[in-house]
């Protein structure tokens, strides 16, 4: 005790005391500053992707090209959506498309810890996941409302990734975005994807599924009604 | 389906807890800051070598370190996928290292804490000129390829001394770009910080249980150290060890009149 | 894991079921056979150690399901086929080294778990199936599942791997300790049915609701390798070289020749851009979808909401819908449920339709005669007085597939059968349509579409490729339906010509007129045919139902996709494999493939002298065919072109056998034998099978 130094005009006792009571009161006074993001307002996406499930034929050429645009890679696992589809069912049951909602105070966004699942405000407001901040511990894939999720996880660089309207795609010539080119739009060979900007009823679970069947259709032999779906 | 209701049940520490890492720190500070110690003269043939302060320092380290290494290792590192599956997993491995981060940080800081008001102690622990020739000698010595023990040891032996510094860097690093990775719960931090402080996290990670796998092998494993194993849980090493294996410490307690001088 | 070339999967999965036994070999040394027809032809020559065996059921037999770089990618119409060869069975004399080909989703889920192909050898001492996630192979009893239909085996495995409603939500694969990968899609499952164990000629793999792969009778080899289903599902994914390039292109592909869905063209020329399902049985149900193969441009089957029919197509909706019409006269919609409810249970029981589709008509001709029925020369419990009814048309798939009444006669094939009925007359006079090798006349006659049984006859099946085949179709249903030709003769004969450049001069080898069928003009069209089909559509896997585009009046100038500098075959394959082809360099890997199988076919003991079709052929003008007209391009003495009608003509021998001189030759072929040279083995790279061809005695020159 009697060799303790002084430090700073003070013994370091005192000194190691008072830069820890420091320390303490600076944390708790931004554990109460920072209560996280969940108080932000965020703003609506200037884009959707809606669907008719009933023109869909299964081809997954969207989930490929969704994949290799934004991969480089064809996959179905990476693909942002997801067309799932039971050859044994008849129609309209057969086959279900899911696209990302862009959901209005997206319960992702709100979920993510470290704030990788973000609003891009300059792609539109679209909800996407910035990989380089994602920590992969999937609480976006759950809060998901939607079934299937609308998030997926890449076991390979252990990050979840999610539909951005193609805003981030190193291996799309055409640019992206809100406003751009949405592949899985511009490769569907039916046109059973559209992009709009008007965000659907999200009161309604049916909303983002529409009729995307014209006149042209019937003269393939296939009805033009209306089909509510959830999804 | 219901919107925005799915997964919120699971509670994760980093995040509703994320500032109890930091106060983890300071109240160690604290903590240490309370803590007056002193050294002991020899009892029934026994000296301490690690003082009360100092055991539980080790192993709140060692308990903290190993919590992290595993639940670490389960949750995936650089290119080793996760192990645990579902949010659920996650969480339970979160928690976990949320648990291990804290008591590692306790201990380090309570450490940190001692070593400033008493650099001596330091001092003991930091690797000296002729160091590295001094453990080679003393491991050439332990393996029968040389006769003469070489120089005296110190309380700590000179490899001990040498592994010092990259444990404690390490430690530092580790410690360091953990708690940048807690802020990223509160506050938010760019990408390319984040990034870069994942790839050093892990990647000291890695290397540092590479280095707890020596450690241990050699404070623990090998039969010469068992002694100095048994002090770290008791605190007292025989003087007799001391005597034959430590004889500068040994000399410098006598110099300090805690152990008698034998030929006097 | 080697280095993973690009659009690989990287492995091999080599299955032994005598040892219940599985390996895995790096694909690397295989890239240079492309894929599909190439590389299993390779596997084969590689895996089977005996190629003198003359049935599939031998259980030295190898069979190989093979995928190419371009499956479970975007590629258009080529990302879902699945090629499968080995020794096949039904052919007559001898069932040759074949190939078949299957659609569906089969292919890319056999890439995302890991494998580009599936080589199966031995013969497993029960039934087993096998199930392969994500790299892991399973063996499983399949005792269970034995005696079940396709359909029923199929969702019975599914169920089995989906215990965790996996495929349907965002779950982790089963096996998930090896990794956490998920998936919302479901298992591919290629599985026999009753057809394929009873090891009946006529027996077909079936995938999903509507995938078969029937011609080659490998669903036969299956039964004798007690293998009942394979099963595939992964979540990997395949690497692109120039992933930027091949989105362009396929953007640009559906910019130019897709069909519009919003204003489908009906009456569009061509491959590519056609608009309407191919479906002959007429549509049951306006609630309904067209589907598609994996990554296909416009699908050609339809899921309805009725319960039956679900992606049946072609020729298995066709089969019983003129004895049904003839039976319920009138009532369409009988016609058309019973059409597809009949094609249903084809897929059900796993049965080729193609194998018996006109053999009914020479049934109801025997039955007829006298021939057939209840105490008769051939005896039947069958009442042929109710073909066309529901009953009658169950019983009789039933009868071929579970072997029982004449379909034990004609479990061999319906050439074999025939002769054993001492009704051989009837297969050389042509009352049974058989031309080539045993097997069914797939539509389109030998004598009037020469090229389809030329290329049928100097391989090793009904060739089935339809690339020229669109001019009769396009031309025939005009003419029939009195609308205008979309493209003149002359015009649609210089575009293909350009596009067969340089194996033909120019639009000569278009004029299927009597007098130009053997020339050197049509050979060298047959040349660019089979090395088309080996490489680009059995070994890229180009779907035959989109591709060859040759001509297609969706582009402004009629010029089809084919070749095409930026939307050509060859661009989309070399954006995912980095190789940097021309079209022709990928003709000319098709010509080293065809050489390959030449050998094989030596080996099995094929020689020139019993390269010929069915006597009638040679013997006998067309009496008839299915529609009233054959239109193709033809010259007239004076050189003009226009579409006429090719009926009414055979085939002259020794014309014929000059003609498959010359090709011979062109191909690097012996003259006298047809046997590989060894010449032309050490030109293609082929000195691999010069040891074992001179073994057997089966090398020219």
């Amino acid at each position: 005790m009697s060799d303790e130094k002084k430090y700073g005009g003070m013994d370091r006792r005192t000194f190691l005391r008072t830069l820890a009571a420091a320390g303490v009161t600076a944390t708790a006074g931004a554990a109460f500053m920072l209560p996280g993001t969940n108080l932000m307002v965020m703003p609506n996406s200037k884009g959707y992707l809606v669907v008719d499930m009933a023109k869909c034929m299964g081809c997954v050429s969207c989930m490929m090209t969704c994949s290799t645009v934004h991969h480089g890679r064809s996959s179905l696992s990476l693909s942002r959506i997801q067309i799932q589809q039971n050859s044994f069912q008849n129609f309209p049951a057969d086959i279900h498309m899911a696209v990302c909602h862009q959901c209005e105070d997206a319960p992702c966004v709100n979920a993510c810890p470290v704030e990788a699942d973000h609003v891009d405000v300059l792609f539109g407001n679209v909800r996407t996941i910035d990989p380089d901040k994602c920590i992969g511990c999937t609480q976006c894939i759950d809060a998901c409302p939607w079934l299937p999720k609308r998030l997926q996880f890449d076991p390979e660089s252990k990050k979840v990734q999610k539909c951005d309207l193609c805003a981030n795609t190193p291996y799309l010539k055409e640019k992206g975005g809100p406003g751009g080119v949405q592949s899985c739009v511009k490769v569907c060979p039916t046109g059973a994807i559209a992009y709009v900007d008007k965000m659907p009823d999200q009161d309604d679970t049916t909303s983002y599924n529409v009729n995307l069947r014209g006149e042209g259709w019937s003269l393939l032999g296939m009805t033009t009604e209306d089909m509510k779906r959830e999804g | 389906m219901q919107q925005g209701s799915a997964g919120h049940h699971l509670y994760f520490f980093f995040d509703h807890l994320w500032f109890v890492p930091f106060l983890a720190v300071f109240f160690a500070f604290i903590a240490s800051s309370f803590i007056y110690r002193k050294e002991l003269p020899c009892k029934n043939g026994m000296i301490q070598r690690h003082d009360i302060y100092a055991r539980i320092g080790h192993w709140l380290n060692a308990f903290g370190i190993l919590l992290l290494l595993y639940s670490g290792y389960q949750l995936g590192f650089l290119f080793a996928e996760r192990k645990v599956y579902f949010t659920s997993g996650a969480q339970q491995m979160f928690n976990l290292h949320f648990i291990g981060a804290v008591t590692f940080l306790l201990g380090a800081s309570l450490w940190l804490g001692n070593m400033f008001l008493d650099p001596k102690r330091l001092e003991e622990h930091a690797p000296y000129k002729g160091s590295l020739k001094d453990a080679i000698w003393h491991y050439l010595h332990l393996a029968g390829l040389v006769k003469s023990e070489g120089a005296p040891t110190g309380k700590y032996e000179a490899s001990e001394r040498l592994a010092f510094v990259p444990l404690t860097l390490l430690a530092i690093i580790i410690a360091l770009t953990g708690l940048v990775k807690v802020l990223a719960h509160a506050v938010n931090l760019p990408g390319w910080l984040m990034h870069a402080v994942h790839l050093i996290h892990d990647l000291s990670s890695v290397v540092l249980a590479f280095l707890l796998v020596f450690h241990i092998l050699l404070a623990a494993v090998v039969p010469w150290a068992w002694p100095m194993f048994i002090s770290m849980i008791t605190g007292n090493v025989p003087v007799e060890e001391v005597k034959k294996n430590h004889k500068k410490w040994y000399k410098e307690l006598q110099d300090k009149g805690l152990c008698p001088r034998e030929d006097a | 894991m080697g280095v993973r070339s690009m659009g690989y999967a990287g492995e091999i999965l080599h299955v032994d079921l005598s040892a219940l036994k599985a390996e895995k070999i790096p694909t690397d040394s295989y890239v240079q056979w492309g894929g599909g027809n190439g590389l299993g032809t390779k596997l084969f020559w590689d895996f089977c150690k005996d190629k003198t065996i003359k049935d599939g059921r031998d259980e030295k037999n190898v069979v190989v399901v093979a995928t190419s770089p371009l499956c479970g990618t975007a590629t258009p119409s080529a990302g879902g086929r699945c090629e499968i060869v080995g020794v096949g069975f039904g052919h007559y004399p001898i069932s040759w080294f074949t190939r078949s080909n299957i659609g569906g989703r089969f292919s890319s889920m056999m890439k995302y778990s890991g494998f580009d192909a599936l080589v199966i050898s031995g013969k497993a001492s029960r039934p087993v199936w096998i199930e392969v996630t994500n790299g892991h192979v399973r063996f499983h009893d399949a005792s269970l599942l034995w005696g079940k239909k396709a359909r029923d085996t199929q969702l019975t495995i599914l169920t089995q791997l989906d215990d965790k409603n996996n495929g349907w939500g965002w779950q982790p694969l089963p096996g998930k300790k090896e990794s956490v990968a998920y998936s919302t899609q479901k298992p591919a499952v290629m599985a026999i049915g009753p057809a394929g164990e009873n090891q009946v000629a006529h027996a077909a793999l079936v995938h999903d609701a509507g995938n078969t792969s029937a011609q080659g009778g490998f669903a036969a080899v299956f039964g004798a390798k007690n293998l009942k289903a394979v099963s595939f599902f992964g979540t990997g994914y395949i690497e692109l070289a120039d992933p930027m390039a091949h989105v362009e292109a396929r953007f640009r592909l559906k910019e130019r020749y897709a069909p519009d869905p919003e204003n489908p063209d009906l009456f569009q020329w061509g491959m590519l851009g056609r608009a309407a399902p191919i479906n002959f049985a007429g549509s049951v149900s306006k609630n309904s979808r067209l589907q598609a193969c994996v990554g296909c441009i416009m699908g050609c089957r339809v899921r309805y909401d009725v319960g039956y029919g679900n992606e049946t197509k072609c020729q298995a909706t066709a089969w019983y819908a003129a004895p049904a019409a003839h039976y319920y006269k009138g009532d369409e919609k009988k016609i058309g449920e019973l059409a597809l409810k009949m094609a249903d249970y084809c897929n059900d029981i796993g049965i080729n339709t193609y194998a018996f589709s006109s053999s009914v008509r020479w049934l109801e001709g025997l039955y007829h005669r006298g021939l057939l029925g209840k105490g008769k020369q051939i005896h039947t419990d069958l009442d042929f007085s109710k073909l066309g009814s529901e009953e009658f048309g169950f019983a009789f798939l039933d009868a071929l597939a579970y072997k029982k009444d004449i379909g034990e006669l004609f479990a061999d094939g319906f050439v074999q059968g025939a002769i054993k009925a001492g009704l051989e007359e009837d297969y050389k006079n042509g009352l049974l349509n058989h031309p080539y090798w045993g097997l069914a006349e797939h539509g389109y006659d030998s004598r009037a579409e020469v090229e389809w049984g030329y290329a049928s006859i100097l391989t090793d099946r009904d060739i089935n490729s339809h690339d020229f085949n669109a001019i009769f179709w396009a031309a025939t249903l005009a003419t029939l339906n009195g609308v205008p030709y979309r493209i003149d003769a002359k015009e649609v004969a210089q575009i293909v010509a350009d596009k067969l450049k340089p194996y033909v001069k120019g639009p000569e080898c278009m004029d299927y007129s009597d007098g130009n069928i053997y020339s050197d003009d049509v050979m060298q069209l047959l040349r660019w045919y089979i090395h088309y089909n080996r490489f680009w559509k059995n070994s890229a896997l180009y779907c035959d139902l989109r591709w060859a585009d040759l001509f297609d009046t969706n582009a402004k100038d009629n010029v089809g996709a084919t070749a095409d500098s930026e939307v050509g075959e060859q661009v989309f394959w070399n954006a995912v494999t980095g190789e940097g082809i021309e079209f022709t360099q990928g003709l000319e890997k098709g010509h080293r493939i065809y050489l390959l199988q030449n050998a094989i076919w030596a080996l099995q003991g094929r020689h020139r002298d019993m390269v010929h079709f069915a006597d009638y052929i040679y013997e006998k003008e067309i009496v008839e065919t299915e529609l009233p007209f054959f239109m193709w391009p033809c010259r007239d003495e004076n050189g003009i072109w226009s579409y006429s009608d090719i009926r009414h003509r055979k085939i002259d021998k020794e014309k014929f056998e000059d003609f498959k001189t010359r090709f011979y030759k062109a191909e690097g072929l012996d003259e006298q034998t047809g046997w590989l040279t060894k010449q032309t083995a050490l030109k293609y790279g082929l000195d691999f099978v010069i040891e074992e061809l001179q073994e057997y005695d089966k090398l020219a020159g």
